[in-house]
């Protein structure tokens, strides 16, 4: 038999705040690893061309 | 795939995932999580995942685990990125390791499964600021996904 876990007795701080590089990326304040890693996610994402794709998905429609 | 991996549950988080691996160092909580990076031009979310903290419930992305689990953690990582981009199928998941070894273990693995994801999703390889296909035995900076056009949702 499966035991149901429960993942609500996970500890979330509320009054955690949240930083934003842009209108959506986000990091939490208290958390310096993460800060760095959106960072550099947000800076590649940034200089993609995704025009590219996007023409190549129409035509896969 | 699906024996080979552990079931996984909606974390608290919007977007997020948890499971559980089992191992010699016993159970450790994992979680995925799916953050918007992009939203203009395209769609597109930041995937991270790493154990979580059971003190502070903070994600910790960097620490090896040595559960002696982590091709099934990996395919459990993977089977959620790919019911994500089923499940959004406009939006791109972006993956960057934080190493690049790690980066280098996440295409071994991608390599080794590229036949049954590409039945699901296109899988690009970003070097610099190109997208290209992913190819086997190149190194890639990071991996970009995204469900095919025509599969639709299926709720499981």
């Amino acid at each position: 038999m499966k035991t149901k876990i429960i993942f609500r007795k996970v500890p979330i701080d509320p009054t955690r705040k949240r930083i934003y590089l842009n209108d959506v990326a986000w990091y939490y304040e208290d958390d310096p690893c993460e800060k760095q890693k959106m960072e550099a996610a947000v800076a590649t994402l940034e200089k993609i061309d995704f025009s590219k794709l996007r023409d190549e998905n129409k035509k896969t429609l | 795939m699906e024996s080979q991996v552990y079931e996984c549950y909606p974390g608290q988080e919007r977007f997020s995932y948890m499971f559980y691996s089992h191992g010699p160092r016993g159970r450790i909580l994992k979680k995925v999580n799916f953050i918007l990076g992009k939203m203009q031009s395209a769609v597109v979310y930041n995937v991270s995942f790493g154990d979580v903290n059971g003190h502070t419930g903070k994600m910790d992305t960097d620490v090896v685990s040595d559960n002696a689990d982590k091709n099934k953690v990996l395919l459990t990582v993977a089977r959620i990125i790919m019911r994500f981009c089923r499940r959004y199928p406009q939006a791109y998941v972006f993956a960057q390791g934080s190493s690049a070894a790690r980066n280098r273990l996440y295409q071994m693995m991608i390599s080794s499964r590229l036949d049954e994801i590409q039945k699901q999703c296109k899988i690009y390889g970003i070097l610099g600021s190109e997208i290209v296909a992913f190819q086997k035995n190149v190194n890639y900076d990071a991996f970009l996904m995204k469900a095919i056009g025509n599969v639709s949702f299926n709720k499981d």
